[in-house]
């Protein structure tokens, strides 16, 4: 469980973009937070991840205080954060080698699990968008985290590739009881990714607004899936991001 | 007499020259300098690339480091070269010293700027899979900062080797920049100081295709 206890975050001594914020996330559930640019959606995945700290109040996983990167949380970065002078492999072994682990530890098993094995001793600058992306979610799995993050991991990809990742996701976080939480600018996507939806608007962000999605869409083209798209746009149009449009 | 030395000696005779005195004086002459510049180099690499990394790190470093490195960069490093004779004597060490200190800058000062223009998200996500400050310089500064340090080297060949020639003009007698002044402004014999002269440029062009070739196998990303 992620527990958020009324923290407040501002960078520096510009206006809070969370203040006296609080929610819980519960194990094995898929979130997508969505929300206008500039409103902390990409500030909130650093601080459950550890990369910042908040200025006052906590953030909590299974009971333990986040002030550092924890071992069991993984993050994969808009741009996918690959270095460019490792090769997919060593992209995906970087987080045992610094983890001081030397045996492949599962990395055989994804690179064939997620079709880039036949890539796996090509940089990232000579892989596709979508072989980067899977590289990029290799990484993370190959350290079984028991929390995904994804900082709008699909938005430079086309459309067939994105959607192939999504149903890829899916999967995944239900067979490895992962709790995933993706960032993303899409209504579509959000309603696609996340059982619960986290509508953040511009700061600062005091109570959170979330939208059940508890049905998992079959089909992207099916009409309650588009009648819950419409639910949350309207949703999200009420609040102050329509009113700042 | 001396009007009538040759000051332009057609190539041939120049190349003749070379290939005669190069397995006996000239070639003496040509591993001198190359061992100094070679070692000057490794050591300016050696020394310089990690402290700039180090430097372009740490926020703390730069912010502390920065003022000093652009008061002492500018300045014409061989108006030290008294000092250094006097610490260091006229040996050899003393002629690297010189060009490791002309050097040390150019190679920190890149090498700093490489890695404190680093993509932020390459940080944070190396960071986030539990990377500390010893991990981080390991995986992320140090190769994201070694064609920077090819660059280095490249730049500081062409200016070792100048200050080389300087540096070989006092208390030695091996070296080409000794060799070319004895045989142009003492023996006059023009011929022989320009094979000293493509001797310099051989060994720079030596150098240049040895940079290339390192950076070829050690930046393997860069070439495929």
């Amino acid at each position: 469980m992620i527990y958020i206890d009324g923290i407040t975050f501002f960078y520096r001594e510009e206006r809070p973009i969370f203040e006296d914020f609080s929610m819980i996330v519960q194990k094995g559930e898929a979130w997508s937070i969505i929300g206008p640019s500039g409103c902390g959606k990409t500030t909130l995945l650093y601080l459950i991840t550890g990369l910042l700290k908040p200025v006052k109040g906590t953030i909590e996983i299974e009971g333990t205080k986040v002030d550092r990167p924890r071992k069991n949380t993984a993050l994969i970065l808009q741009d996918y954060g690959l270095l460019p002078w490792r090769t997919v492999r060593e992209n995906i072994e970087l987080g045992l080698r610094i983890r001081g682990i030397k045996e492949d530890h599962g990395v055989n098993m994804w690179l064939e699990r997620l079709n880039i094995k036949d890539v796996s001793e090509r940089y990232p600058h000579q892989l596709s968008g979508g072989q980067r992306q899977r590289t990029a979610i290799a990484r993370a799995l190959v350290l079984k985290p028991d929390i995904l993050l994804m900082d709008e991991p699909f938005s430079s990809l086309d459309a067939p590739t994105r959607e192939n990742l999504q149903n890829l996701i899916i999967d995944l976080q239900k067979e490895q009881s992962l709790t995933v939480i993706l960032v993303t600018h899409t209504i579509e996507e959000a309603a696609f990714m996340g059982r619960k939806i986290l509508h953040l608007n511009y700061p600062p962000n005091k109570n959170p607004v979330i939208i059940e999605n508890p049905e998992i869409p079959l089909d992207r083209t099916d009409v309650k899936f588009i009648a819950t798209c419409s639910r949350i746009r309207e949703t999200i149009g009420n609040g102050l991001w329509a009113q700042a449009v | 007499m001396l009007i009538n030395q040759p000051i332009l000696p057609k190539p041939i005779s120049v190349l003749k020259i070379f290939i005669s005195s190069f397995p006996a004086d000239l070639g003496r002459h040509f591993f001198a300098s190359l061992k100094r510049v070679v070692i000057s180099i490794m050591l300016a690499v050696v020394i310089s690339a990690p402290l700039g990394i180090l430097i372009g790190q740490i926020g703390f470093l730069n912010r502390i480091f920065s003022p000093f490195i652009y008061l002492l960069y500018p300045v014409p490093k061989v108006v030290f070269v008294p000092v250094i004779i006097l610490l260091f004597g006229i040996g050899d060490g003393a002629k690297m010293l010189m060009i490791f200190i002309i050097l040390f800058f150019q190679i920190l000062v890149l090498s700093r700027d490489a890695a404190t223009h680093l993509r932020p998200e390459l940080i944070l996500s190396v960071k986030s899979l539990g990377a500390k400050k010893r991990k981080m310089f390991l995986y992320v500064f140090l190769p994201a900062t070694l064609p920077a340090i090819f660059t280095g080297v490249r730049q500081s060949i062409g200016t070792a080797i100048a200050v080389l020639y300087v540096a070989e003009l006092f208390a030695t007698k091996y070296g080409l920049g000794y060799y070319i002044y004895l045989t142009g402004s003492t023996l006059f014999d023009y011929p022989a100081m320009y094979a000293g002269i493509f001797a310099m440029g051989i060994l720079g062009f030596g150098l240049y295709f040895l940079t290339d070739f390192l950076e070829k196998k050690v930046c393997r990303w860069r070439f495929v």
